[in-house]
């Protein structure tokens, strides 16, 4: 009799303890990933990421280059060639060359950058870029009308990010 | 003179004619009927194994259109036109319809689904609002036939290996150039469910002035100081992102339905054929049986003659 009642309550015990180790987990696990933000990279022919949970991103805004962490105002940001920086959640980074696009920064700190062309830096070609920046350059100074020096501009501004993301000087 | 005779000859043993003419015909018949099976089933084996790329990319393009459609998703309909207090200066009182629609038929109810969708709409459109392009051959006859005037655009033989965003920037750009203030876009699909389900679907797009009349909806969100012209760029490019989820979306509805139909008229085909062996190899032993019959009872004619 009593040797069962000190079972039971051994085991209560175990119970109990587990309950608190539970909660215990519980807790520190909310409070790690309540200051994480929750993005999704995309691009037309891929999911890069689909929610995943990211420190900070960094962004090249039409106006700027900016980072979303969680509690970031609301925005609808217009994105320009350049590199995304993502800080993920265990530390590490990673970088994405990008041809331009939008960001969605929501209430529910989500974030949705969705892309028109993302690579991951190492992928860029340094002497590739090389080429294309000269080529670019030769076309803006050749351009005569208004409309060939805007295009010859947007390849120039592209080629010009992408040569500053892989470290290559013109 | 010469088909006179011809046709005396058929007069003179009409029994025996009419046999092998039908012989002829059932032969002629099973032969297509057979090459027609042949067909439609390397048509199912064909659409099965495209079936689950397609499937594959449905799945990895669904997300794009997510972002968007988080914020602006809040603008359902285009009432703010008609409670707007102040007349707006470019409006164009235009609404953008992009049909969905596959180059190939064969590919059971897709396009007719999306066909009668878009007639029940311009039907409802007395003030010929609605202007309508499709993606696609197959949507062009039925809608042009009906309603030539509020025809826009196609882009035919678009995706026919793949589609490429790129290429669906300058259909979509063709579209936009025309109709640059459109008041809404509404771009009409299949959505795929699984192999055997699929729907049509519709994504309601506002245009830029609609956007600013619902500006209270999304306040919260920040944008560059120019407002009205990321309102543009981003109706714009939610009208892209729909557009391209939407043609996954449709290609992988087509392919099911194909495979369906063809694995059904594979079926059908087998079962016409196999009746029409019975009767064509009957046909025959009817014919060899009176033959023979006419055979001997001549001998014995003889025979008995002698």
């Amino acid at each position: 009799m009593i040797r069962s009642i000190i079972k039971s309550s051994n085991n209560l015990l175990k119970s109990n303890v587990a309950i608190n180790s539970n909660k215990r987990f519980f807790a520190t696990e909310a409070s790690a990933t309540s200051d994480l933000l929750t993005f999704s990279l995309l691009s037309p022919h891929q999911t890069i990421y689909k929610d995943k949970k990211a420190q900070l991103v960094t962004l090249p805004g039409a106006k700027g280059i900016f980072g979303v962490a969680k509690n970031h105002v609301p925005r609808i940001a217009e994105l320009k060639p350049g590199v995304i920086q993502i800080n993920h959640e265990n530390g590490d980074l990673e970088k994405f060359f990008i041809s331009g696009g939008f960001a969605f920064v929501n209430p529910d700190a989500s974030c949705y950058i969705n892309t028109i062309e993302a690579v991951p830096i190492d992928q860029l070609d340094a002497e590739e870029v090389k080429n294309g920046l000269a080529r670019y350059t030769q076309l803006y100074n050749d351009a005569q009308e208004e409309n060939a020096k805007a295009v010859a501009l947007i390849g120039l501004e592209t080629y010009q990010q992408m040569a500053f993301a892989c470290g290559v000087s013109a | 003179m010469n088909s006179a005779s011809k046709l005396f000859v058929v007069l003179a043993s009409p029994a025996n004619q009419r046999n092998m003419a039908t012989l002829k015909d059932l032969k002629i018949r099973l032969g297509t009927v057979k090459t027609i099976s042949k067909l439609t089933k390397t048509l199912h084996m064909v659409a099965s194994s495209k079936l689950r790329s397609a499937e594959k990319k449905a799945e990895e393009s669904g997300p794009y259109s997510v972002g968007p459609q988080k914020v602006l998703g809040v603008v359902e309909t285009a009432d703010a036109f008609n409670t707007a207090t102040e007349p707006i200066e470019d409006r164009s009182n235009k609404q953008l319809l992009i049909a969905i629609t596959t180059d190939t038929g064969m590919c059971g109810p897709v396009n007719h689904q999306i066909i009668k969708t878009i007639k029940a709409l311009l039907k409802d459109d007395a003030k010929q609002e609605i202007l309508v392009s499709t993606t696609g051959l197959k949507g062009v006859a039925p809608i042009v036939a009906d309603f030539p005037n509020q025809f826009l655009i196609n882009g035919r033989d678009f995706g026919k290996a793949d589609y490429s965003f790129p290429e669906v920037l300058l259909f979509l750009n063709e579209i936009i150039s025309k109709v640059p203030n459109y008041d809404s876009a509404l771009v009409v699909y299949n959505k795929f469910k699984n192999a055997l389900s699929y729907s049509v679907d519709r994504q309601f797009i506002p245009g830029f002035n609609l956007l600013e009349l619902n500006r209270d909806k999304f306040y919260e969100y920040t944008t560059s100081e120019d407002r009205a012209a990321t309102m543009k760029d981003l109706s714009e490019f939610y009208l892209a992102s729909s557009l391209w989820t939407g043609l996954y979306q449709n290609r992988a509805s087509e392919m099911a339905a194909r495979m369906v139909a063809m694995d059904n008229a594979s079926k059908n085909g087998e079962s016409i054929s196999q009746a029409l062996g019975l009767q064509y190899n009957r046909a025959r032993q009817a014919m060899i049986t009176s033959e023979l019959i006419e055979i001997v009872s001549g001998a014995s004619a003889i025979e008995s003659s002698d």
